[in-house]
């Protein structure tokens, strides 16, 4: 975002604007046309925004003019109206609820089996070899295609939507992780060893850390997959969540319910995915800047 | 330095031997002696300087000294002991620093500290003595992409230090950095060095560097690599830079010349 506006405040200034606004915008030292910031940066609000609410107006006109019939399409402000209403009578929060915990159930069950499994897979190059072949198969096996299997094996209740889950959200995080722990540099280990560390100590204090960026990326992603394969999971034979409740609005017409529906995943999901980059940036404190120094 | 003779023997590697088997294209494994009869006796305190041509195995002397390696022939005694794996009297400063990014500087220098599970304000105590010794007393907790490379070979060197090994391994430790902070540093080491009477092993490729730092130089001959001769440096200590100037310096650089020449013009052409 910073290369991008110091590009468009690099362009020549035509009128002068009032400066005073101008130190809030950044610490970095100020630039000879410094008001042009100000408007540099109305012109990336205006940027970022103009697409967006090209669609809201789109998506409310169609059916407004009736060139999409609004018993297929409802406009946002009647997908508005239905959010309010599921917030005011609470019942949102029943969804909600059953949706965060299969998703975070999941997500976690397959962040800590991906990352175990990514560490013994990257350190042992010999259960590698013997486990690729085995792995590069069943991660092309779709969760979806999995979930008879699931629900054979564990019914239908939660722990077969929560499997559902796992294996979509697991493949992301093993994949990275063993591709983060191979590619730390001989030379941190080298370096510990010869400190006298032990095992646990390279694995907790030396690989960890250094294969984290590359963890943190997986989980990303798995944090994404978890969305989509809650939404597959909650809409067969499930009795809340958002899934359901979008497929159930469906099913008795209740089209601004349905689209309330898909917008809560949405907004879910955005959350989930900005909980996570949140975490990245915490955890990665100190590659702040590592991109100019080396 | 005659006293330095007489002092009691530190490490010694007898018949040391390494010869990997190189696979590079199946069927056609091929035989990498890299290292073959070295011996060499570093002696209590002393300042030796291992030099020779790059290819020629140093680096190799090194990570077996360190423990990290497993010689294929011979043995290395420390303290008459038979050395097994990683000894905790031994310190390693690695070529290119090998600090670790996500440690803030004083976190970096306490990790060997860590290891031996020191409390945690003990650890603390003891690095920032160690990074006031080289002089990054205020650098503590900037992380080391922060730093300019000579202050990350100081920091280095700082945690090499902090946990008390009886022997420094550095290997080319200044290889990475320009040539005047390259002699600073080099100052700066004799100067730690003459204070915390340790045995230094200083691997190097720099015959200046060689003879400015050490009691002994110690030249090796291109792969396999053996001892070829050993060059006692008389220069007076403390030295300081005017000491590169001198008549001896000139005489010893001249003569360590002589006898890598041979070494240098051998490994030129096939490589």
């Amino acid at each position: 975002m910073h290369n991008r506006s110091s590009a468009t405040a690099s362009l020549p200034a035509s009128e002068p604007f009032a400066s005073g606004a101008t130190a809030s915008q950044s610490k970095q030292p100020a630039l000879p046309a410094a008001p042009s910031r100000v408007r540099a940066h109305a012109v990336h609000i205006f940027e970022r925004s103009i697409a967006l609410v090209a669609f809201l107006l789109l998506w409310e006109l169609l059916p407004r003019v009736g060139i999409v019939s609004s018993a297929y399409l409802s406009p946002p402000s009647a997908v508005v109206v239905a959010i309010a209403h599921l917030f005011a009578t609470g019942e949102v929060w029943k969804h909600l609820g059953s949706s965060a915990f299969r998703s975070i159930a999941g997500l976690l069950l397959a962040v800590a089996a991906g990352i175990v499994s990514g560490f013994l897979l990257g350190w042992f190059r010999r259960a590698e070899r013997i486990a690729d072949p085995l792995y590069q198969l069943l991660r092309q096996v779709s969760a979806f295609a999995l979930f008879p299997v699931f629900m054979l094996f564990l019914g239908i209740g939660e722990s077969s939507k929560i499997a559902i889950i796992v294996w979509a959200a697991f493949w992301p995080v093993l994949l990275n992780t063993l591709a983060g722990v191979k590619q730390v540099e001989r030379i941190f280990i080298d370096c510990a060893r010869s400190m006298g560390a032990t095992q646990k100590f390279i694995f907790t204090k030396v690989i960890l850390p250094a294969a984290l960026p590359q963890i943190l990326t997986g989980i990303r992603l798995a944090g994404a997959y978890s969305i989509t394969a809650l939404v597959a999971a909650e809409m067969i034979g499930a009795r809340s969540g958002l899934g359901f409740y979008t497929l159930n609005s469906q099913e008795t017409f209740q089209i601004p319910d349905m689209y309330a529906g898909i917008v809560l995943l949405a907004l879910f999901g955005l959350l989930i995915n900005y909980g996570l980059s949140m975490l990245e940036r915490k955890l990665l404190r100190w590659r702040v800047g590592i991109a100019q120094n080396g | 330095m005659s006293s330095v003779s007489l002092r009691p023997d530190k490490i010694v590697a007898e018949h040391l031997g390494l010869t990997y088997v190189d696979q590079g294209t199946p069927g056609q494994a091929r035989r990498n002696v890299v290292l073959q009869d070295f011996n060499l006796s570093v002696r209590e305190g002393e300042f030796l300087s291992v030099l020779g041509p790059s290819g020629c195995g140093k680096s190799s002397l090194l990570n077996i000294l360190a423990g990290l390696v497993r010689q294929t022939q011979g043995d290395v005694r420390i303290d008459g002991q038979i050395l097994s794996g990683v000894s905790r009297k031994l310190g390693v400063v690695f070529q290119g620093y090998a600090l670790f990014p996500w440690r803030t500087v004083i976190e970096n220098v306490e990790i060997g500290l860590e290891i031996r599970d020191v409390k945690r304000a003990e650890r603390r105590e003891q690095a920032a003595h160690f990074l006031s010794l080289v002089g990054l007393q205020a650098y503590g907790n900037h992380y080391p992409h922060q730093l300019s490379g000579g202050m990350r070979q100081r920091a280095a060197i700082a945690r090499a230090l902090a946990y008390g090994p009886e022997v420094l391994l550095m290997d080319e430790p200044f290889g990475a950095l320009d040539a005047q902070t390259r002699e600073s540093l080099q100052s700066e080491l004799l100067a730690i060095w003459e204070k915390s009477a340790k045995t230094v092993v200083f691997i190097t490729h720099s015959i200046d560097e060689a003879i400015f730092l050490s009691d002994r130089v110690a030249i090796m001959t291109r792969g396999p690599g053996k001892v070829k001769a050993i060059m006692d440096i008389a220069l007076p200590r403390p030295r300081d830079d005017s000491v590169r100037n001198s008549a001896e310096f000139l005489a010893l650089r001249q003569r360590a010349w002589e006898w890598l020449k041979t070494e240098v013009a051998e490994t030129a052409q096939p490589a």
